[in-house]
């Protein structure tokens, strides 16, 4: 792997919601949400679709396999079953290959599995917070302290030197 | 008796270092100096038998910003870390502490001595452990390995070794499968003690490293703590190593680490709006999506390193051992592992003043 991970959604990465034998049912929620429409231009968005792809290919092989699993046992069923199994390791290895072209950006992509099926993706970035603001924002915190005046006086009466943004502006 | 606040607001690891030189200060000048400190990491220095409150508005009291300016002449001089915040008290106080110690000083209470470990706690059984941080802070992402190389090392020691996964929920540690998964769930106090408690430390250049070094070692334990660094080009060997830490490294290995640590920050940019994506803190060789430095240790020097400790030493090759396993590893302290061609190990010792 020497992909350039600058660049999501360069090689022949489809959303399996254009395909025409979309299951919805197996495609999976990202941090418990809808995910972006397909349209997405934003970096992160891209790579969330390209999990989420990665992702309802395996649950469609999964139940694929499950599928052939309830097939009485003979000899046809094994050879279904041994192919399917290899499909499922396939895209495995493709997972494998995405995990490993957005390790240097920090993404991590953790599934959630319900009976076999990822139905969500839990994933984080290495260029935002949790709260999808850029790591390198300063925050601002602003707090209220209600200091009660002395009774009969005036703000303006006291000799208080206050200090801070907004405080006595020159 | 002067009195002095010494301040520091930089990350845990160059607070461990900051320890240091409270303590050496105080061994140095003893009875001269009252001292006290400002930091973000109060834990780090519960229990610390050199503080004593002081307020800065004491007009008694200097207050001293303390920074470590020594580190832009590591790849030249035969200096530790250890070395830079004393150098910067020694020009400011006009001292000449000197290292007691070449690890920093974290102190703990005869109760967390005495107690279980975390691990311990959540087993309800006493079971020995590595720690293993397989990730690190976004600031400097040239550091990481690749997860599924920390992951390598976990799967080989299955059923021989329990490793205890920690790292902060705000930093990159991807969860590594068959470990004790403790991200996020310690403070920095429960971290001092899971190493305390711990058989060994696994790691890359980071705040774990300095712990491993700094915390006591148990009583009837090995003086010092096993910890094995996987280090790269970024550092010099003479700057970071402890004695008695597997450091594995490339210095001399590359050109862009030919001659010292090549000091940058990213391994690719991350976009995040920080100056360290500038080109001129980027790696400049990055291959199989990690720095070249990173990429030539393997899996198998990060075996042969844990496995030095925990083999008796031996100058005969070990039956059935692997061909880059223990044996290539010496077994003395004050030496650097150095990650050579062809996926073998040399070795090659550093300078600790």
């Amino acid at each position: 792997m020497n992909q350039d991970p600058q660049s999501p959604n360069q090689g022949g990465f489809s959303d399996p919601r254009s395909r025409a034998e979309f299951q919805p049912q197996h495609y999976p929620r990202v941090n418990g949400q809808e995910p972006p429409p397909p349209t997405a231009t934003e970096r992160n968005d891209r790579i969330k679709l390209q999990f989420l792809a990665a992702y309802y290919d395996l649950n469609c092989a999964y139940a694929r396999l499950f599928a052939a699993r309830q097939e009485a046992e003979s000899p046809a069923r094994r050879e279904a079953e041994k192919k399917l199994l290899q499909n499922v390791e396939r895209l495995l290895i493709m997972r494998d290959g995405l995990e490993d072209q957005y390790a240097p950006l920090g993404v991590i992509a953790e599934p959630v599995v319900k009976d076999g099926f990822t139905v969500n993706v839990i994933l984080s970035f290495g260029n935002m917070d949790a709260a999808g603001r850029l790591r390198s924002e300063l925050y601002t915190i602003t707090a209220s302290l209600p200091v009660p005046l002395p009774k009969g006086f005036k703000l303006e009466d006291l000799d208080l030197k206050i200090e801070g943004p907004g405080v006595n502006p020159p | 008796m002067e009195k002095l606040i010494l301040a520091n607001f930089q990350p845990p690891g160059d607070i461990v270092m900051l320890t240091a030189a409270v303590r050496d200060l105080h061994r140095c000048y003893p009875g001269r100096f009252i001292t006290d400190v400002r930091t973000e990491y109060p834990e780090l220095w519960e229990n610390n038998p050199y503080l004593t409150p002081l307020e800065p508005d004491d007009p008694e009291v200097r207050v001293v910003e303390c920074h470590y300016p020594m580190i832009q002449s590591s790849n030249l001089r035969p200096v530790h870390f250890v070395h830079g915040f004393i150098e910067y008290l020694n020009e400011q106080l006009g001292l000449q502490i000197r290292p007691t110690r070449l690890a920093g000083g974290i102190h703990l209470s005869e109760q967390e001595r005495s107690a279980p470990s975390p691990v311990a706690q959540i087993l309800g059984a006493h079971v020995p452990y590595w720690l293993v941080a397989a990730g690190g802070k976004f600031d400097f992402t040239i550091k990481w390995w690749h997860f599924r190389r920390w992951q390598a090392v976990v799967d080989a020691f299955r059923d021989r070794m329990l490793f205890v996964q920690v790292g902060a929920t705000e930093h990159y540690h991807p969860a590594l499968k068959g470990v004790l998964d403790l991200r996020g769930r310690t403070s920095l106090r429960d971290l001092v003690r899971l190493v305390y408690h711990a058989e060994g430390v696994l790691c890359p250049v980071t705040l774990l490293m300095h712990l491993a070094a700094a915390v006591e070692p148990q009583p009837g334990g090995p003086p010092v703590r096993p910890c094995v660094v996987v280090a790269g080009g970024r550092e010099p060997p003479s700057w970071e190593a402890y004695p008695g830490h597997r450091f594995i490294h490339t210095i001399g290995r590359l050109p862009c680490c030919a001659k010292g640590g090549c000091w940058r920050a990213r391994s690719v940019p991350l976009g995040d709006g920080d100056e360290k994506d500038n080109p001129k803190y980027l790696c400049v060789d990055v291959v199989n999506n990690l720095p070249r430095c990173m990429d030539l240790i393997t899996p198998e020097h990060v075996l042969a390193a844990i496995d030095s400790y925990l083999e008796p030493p031996t100058t005969e090759p070990r039956q059935g051992a692997r061909t880059t396993r223990s044996n290539e590893i010496p077994d003395s302290p004050n030496e650097a592992v150095f990650a050579g061609a062809s996926g073998t190990c040399q070795t090659r010792p550093i300078p600790i003043c």
